[in-house]
């Protein structure tokens, strides 16, 4: 708490959340792009290597999702700069990539800030 | 294979809900009051330049130090705009009005746009403080090299500059949850 004191005022760049409501997965607010969704869309075209690798690269994998959570297979900078309904299309685009990534079965619930 | 759960988005929000009063205190308290100190320390050496040891190297820093944070005072007040709650839609429409207009589409939006907007105001407030410090340090060298104690508070200086660095760093890569020792597989590691 000493060294918080005497260094104050620096100031953290924030943090991203998983969209999904009860999953406790956080992610520094690094400094995305567009140009980072454009690559996470190109590795998903070239197929599920890739996009597992992109996954690495991107950090994902590092995040605490909840066990099940449908966003564990999204890079953060999706997670984000999509807005809700943007982020469901890609959780569509990744399942149908990625086995483990298939949305389940209910339809997705209407986004708790969109309704 | 682990049973994917229903996506269940929930609303955009600050994290932790304090963080944008943090920065905010930082862009519009702090900021000021440093910059004011900024140029009151090149009014002092445009003054007079022969007390100073390297006078050109500490006005260089100090002014990129004043640039710095004028600018994040003006970043954080164009990012502060897109962020605002459930109250302040309250205040301006009704239930009705809000959800036919969409506007709880648009305020995920805009609070996307601050969170990109708002870490610009914050690195370049960083940069700032930092540059202030180095400033600091520079305007304490003495130009007496037997100056023992002026150098001890230059030295005193830099070392806190060197902890602000590291602090900010940590800051930059600070995770609330508990980072896993490997990467997790995509089953969720169950
Ligand atoms: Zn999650």
């Amino acid at each position: 708490m000493v060294l918080y004191d005497v260094t104050l005022p620096g100031n953290g760049p924030g943090t991203i959340e998983c969209p999904q409501l009860q999953c406790p997965a956080t992610f520094p607010n690094a400094r995305f792009s567009r140009r980072d969704i454009d690559k996470w869309e190109e590795a998903l075209q070239v197929g599920p290597e890739a996009a597992k690798a992109h996954l690495e690269i991107s950090g994902a994998l590092t995040m605490q999702h909840m066990p099940g959570c449908p966003f564990r297979c999204l890079p953060p900078a999706v997670l984000a700069l999509c807005g809700n309904e943007e982020l469901l299309a890609q959780l569509k685009k990744v399942g149908a990539v990625l086995d483990d990534c298939q949305p389940s079965g209910d339809s997705a619930s209407g986004p708790a800030d969109d309704a | 294979m682990t049973q994917n759960l229903k996506p269940e988005i929930g609303p955009r929000v600050p994290y932790p809900l304090g963080y944008a009063e943090a920065t905010s205190f930082t862009q519009t308290m702090t900021a000021p009051l440093l910059t004011g100190a900024a140029l009151t320390l090149v009014g002092v050496i445009i003054v007079d330049d022969t007390k100073f040891r390297v006078p050109e190297l500490t006005l260089l820093l100090v002014v990129t130090s004043s640039i710095a944070l004028i600018a994040s005072i003006q970043i954080g007040a164009d990012a502060r705009k897109y962020l605002y709650n459930r109250e302040t839609i309250a205040a301006w429409y009704t239930e009705d009005e809000a959800k036919r207009a969409g506007i709880l589409v648009r305020r995920t939006k805009h609070f996307i746009e601050w969170r990109k907007r708002n870490r610009l105001a914050v690195v370049v407030f960083n940069a700032g403080t930092m540059l202030l410090i180095l400033a600091v340090s520079t305007a304490l060298f003495p130009r007496d090299n037997h100056a023992v104690v002026r150098w001890i508070a230059s030295g005193l200086t830099l070392a806190s500059a060197l902890v602000e660095a590291w602090w900010l760093h940590h800051l930059f890569h600070e995770r609330f949850d508990e980072t896993p020792e490997k990467p997790k597989p995509l089953d969720g590691g169950t």
